[in-house]
């Protein structure tokens, strides 16, 4: 029975690793797909139709994700960019299949260490105020990305 | 024997598929290298292609791809082919695309790529070196309804470059002011050079500047919050929340920074209703 409760706390605790999953058409932090009933018919459009920016300033995003590293209390390296793309269904709850995309500061694609994706990951799934998309005053889900630009293991800017 | 006839066969093979290759592809020395024969191949795949459709759909794509594979030297297709993608987040995709438009074409999408990467990617250093390369093929031009000078002078004020940020926007203003020295100056500019005395605490220079822009847009939000900004530090406790109030309100109103890309990405310095009730807090 011991055995059983370690085990289930084990898995529980599985989520908050962040895996990447590769699939053949691309990298993933998460793949699991759920989608509110209600949104399942709902149509689709991109973030900018919709105004669905985060609503803090890119700068606020940026200060605050590098607070996170920094409390993470690890060295990280590496300049460039780690987007995750992603949608926010028609309630404004953002879905959890997240992809992954990373470059060099000059835009090639490369693979920054596993713990600063993940520490990334996990101050991107603090953000929970995603807003509720709306065209012609019915809810739509989008699809939307969150990049954050580094340098130097350093959050110095987020997109959009 | 046999061996002979293969080796034979092979060589005619290859000849004709060289053959083949020629007639049927349009050579850059040929017509695709004919400014005329690129516009007609624009006609036909862009415009009465690919923007018949949004860009997102998957047959914008396929006709810029249709029209690279007839002249792969057209930057416009691979400019257009990039929109998607920028907007997107794909970054690898969109600059491999951006990069060829603008060395084929540096006069045309150089200018560009700097505001790509100045707006959208916050790569404010390569954005420098694009916006000085274009300014030295092209002086005196715009983009995006801006002097090269003034993505300079952004790109200096996010680098905390100050003072080559407050010499750009001189050349920025200077520019726009024209030969007489009697054009308006646009309120954006206003509102950054505004923002760069703010951080270096020059606040009667500041306070003149997003007072300019106030008067040209009394709606923008920005310069009503850094005005704002620019009052608490001058230790002015009723002035500064009136501005806040101003830029809430206008926010709120849907009043925004006015340039055509912020749906799509944050302007430096652009700011949310968060950042305003934070500042009415006194944080």
């Amino acid at each position: 029975m011991h055995y059983l409760f370690t085990l289930l706390l084990l898995l529980s605790g599985l989520p908050a690793l962040a895996q990447r999953i590769v699939l053949p058409d691309g990298e993933y932090m998460d793949t699991t797909s759920a989608r509110s009933p209600a949104c399942a018919r709902a149509g689709w459009a991109r973030y900018y139709s919709v105004q669905g920016k985060y609503p803090r300033s890119s700068y606020m995003l940026a200060r605050e994700a590098q607070a996170f590293l920094q409390g993470q209390k690890q060295g990280y390296a590496g300049s460039g960019y780690v987007t995750f793309r992603f949608v926010v269904d028609c309630a404004g709850q953002r879905q959890p299949r997240v992809q992954v995309l990373q470059t060099t500061a000059q835009y090639q694609p490369t693979h920054f260490d596993k713990a600063l994706v993940e520490a990334l990951y996990a101050y991107f799934q603090t953000l929970t105020e995603w807003r509720v998309g709306a065209l012609q005053n019915a809810p739509v889900n989008y699809l939307a990305y969150f990049t954050f630009k580094l340098k130097d293991g350093n959050v110095v800017a987020v997109v959009p | 024997m046999a061996t002979s006839w293969l080796w034979c066969l092979s060589l005619l093979a290859l000849a004709h598929q060289g053959r083949c290759q020629s007639a049927a592809l349009p050579t850059l020395a040929g017509p695709c290298g004919s400014q005329r024969y690129q516009d007609s191949l624009v006609t036909k795949y862009i415009e009465n292609g690919a923007h018949r459709y949004s860009y997102n759909d998957p047959r914008w794509t396929q006709y810029c791809d249709s029209l690279l594979a007839v002249c792969p030297n057209v930057a416009y297709a691979y400019q257009q082919k990039a929109v998607p993608l920028i907007k997107d987040g794909k970054y690898a995709e969109a600059f491999v695309l951006e990069n060829r438009a603008a060395a084929l074409d540096p006069t045309k999408w150089l200018a560009y790529r700097g505001f790509l990467k100045c707006v959208f990617t916050k790569d404010y250093e390569g954005a420098i070196v694009d916006f000085q390369e274009v300014a030295r093929l092209k002086p005196g031009s715009r983009e995006m309804d801006h002097t090269y000078p003034f993505f300079e002078g952004l790109c200096n004020l996010e680098l905390g470059n100050f003072q080559r940020a407050e010499a750009n926007f001189k050349e920025d203003i200077r520019q726009q002011k024209g030969p007489g020295g009697q054009q308006p100056v646009h309120f954006n500019t206003l509102f950054y050079t505004g923002v760069l005395y703010l951080e270096m605490k020059n606040y009667a220079q500041a306070k003149s500047y997003l007072t300019q822009c106030l008067q040209a847009y009394p709606q923008h939000p920005e310069a009503n919050y850094y005005l704002g900004l620019t009052y608490r530090a001058l230790g002015d406790k009723q002035a500064a929340p009136r501005y806040f109030l101003a830029a809430q309100k206008a926010l709120a109103a849907g009043y925004r920074l006015n340039e055509d890309n912020i749906y799509y990405a944050n302007y430096p310095r652009q700011i949310t209703d968060y950042e305003i009730r934070q500042a009415l807090q006194g944080r």
